[in-house]
């Protein structure tokens, strides 16, 4: 997993930095954006291997961010995260390309499992 | 309705953000829990106990996102002016939700596990209310410290029956017998007509029944 470049995009800042640093911790190079406008700025340089995208973000929608990098960076994959109640923002998003989705609040080992499975595919 | 649609968007979106807050929590102890893992040996002298306080907060956490998940489907029953929903997961929604009242008198409501999957096509904030009124009665009648079953099953004329009985059932002879008289029941009873169903309570067994009428069985 050395090698593994995982880019966090989450306009909670001290989520996103929390779980960075947790991720770096267990070896992922773990770079955030706190908004969709930055992670498609960011993504084109960094060249992350997968991002874990927040649904519910001000400005661009997390869906809207999802839609911008199944069309310029079709090879990345997305996993979604949603603080909603229910699967059906998830599973929306999978319809449009997502790899998979998490509910938060998270766990970090089901999200690494999902970060391994979407490098994998 | 649209006073509800209000209600529900607005608790449906703090829902939303009472997962961030958790998240947030999660992720902090969680960290904490990272660092104190790298401490070698007997370095530090309260690791044991910071351990301890790491895992309270994610049992907290934990509890937090149960509420908040149920309370956001709580909030969105408005969405939809009849809904097919599973009677054992709406009866578990409103007992969670309801906690706090029946802790304040001291009744535990306990739900039937084995009932399996029960669907019931109904308005969703009326069936919502009903179970509440029933657990209301209930609170409001029966003695702290009891326990209150609730069953669930389809019965041979496909009526949905929901039963809620009271453990110690010598005890609340006498105050069962005032539930029909009061304004409770009456509210109640509006409700049940309103859902083309029927309730009934049995004051010599200690318990109150409700004959659930399903869309889909009119």
């Amino acid at each position: 997993m050395g090698s593994l470049k995982v880019m966090l995009v989450d306009d909670e800042q001290e989520f996103a930095i929390t779980l960075a640093e947790r991720l770096r911790m267990r070896g992922i190079e773990t770079i955030t954006a706190f908004d969709g406008e930055e992670a498609l700025k960011l993504i084109v340089g960094d060249k992350p291997d997968v991002v874990v995208l927040d649904i519910m973000m001000p400005g661009m929608s997390g869906l809207q961010v999802l839609g911008k990098i199944a069309e310029i960076h079709p090879g990345i994959p997305v996993i979604l995260l949603t603080g909603i109640g229910s699967t059906t923002e998830g599973i929306a998003g999978m319809k449009i390309g997502a790899h998979d989705y998490l509910m938060k609040p998270i766990q970090i080992e089901e999200l690494i499992d999902k970060i391994r499975a979407a490098v994998k595919k | 309705m649209k006073e509800t649609l209000f209600m529900g968007r607005i608790t449906a979106t703090v829902t939303h953000e009472i997962k961030n807050v958790l998240a947030i929590i999660r992720e902090s102890g969680g960290l904490m829990e990272d660092f104190l893992n790298m401490v070698e040996g007997d370095n530090f002298k309260y690791k044991d106990r910071f351990h301890k306080i790491i895992s309270n907060i994610e049992d907290q956490v934990v509890r937090g996102d149960a509420i908040s998940t149920l309370l956001n489907r709580f909030a969105h029953s408005p969405d939809a002016d009849v809904a097919s929903e599973n009677v054992p997961d709406l009866l578990d929604q409103m007992i969670v939700l309801s906690a706090r009242l029946a802790k304040a008198k001291e009744i535990v409501f306990k739900s039937d596990k084995d009932s399996g999957v029960i669907l019931i096509s109904s308005d969703p904030i009326r069936i919502r209310m009903l179970i509440f009124q029933a657990m209301d009665v209930l609170m409001n009648y029966c003695k702290p410290g009891q326990t209150i079953l609730v069953n669930s099953k389809v019965n041979d004329s496909k009526l949905i029956t929901l039963e809620f009985s009271v453990d110690s059932k010598t005890q609340v002879l006498q105050e069962f017998e005032q539930i029909i008289l009061s304004d409770q029941w009456k509210d109640l009873i509006s409700t049940v007509e309103s859902l083309d169903s029927k309730a009934f309570i049995n004051p010599e067994n200690g318990t109150l029944r409700l004959e659930l009428r399903s869309n889909d069985n009119r």
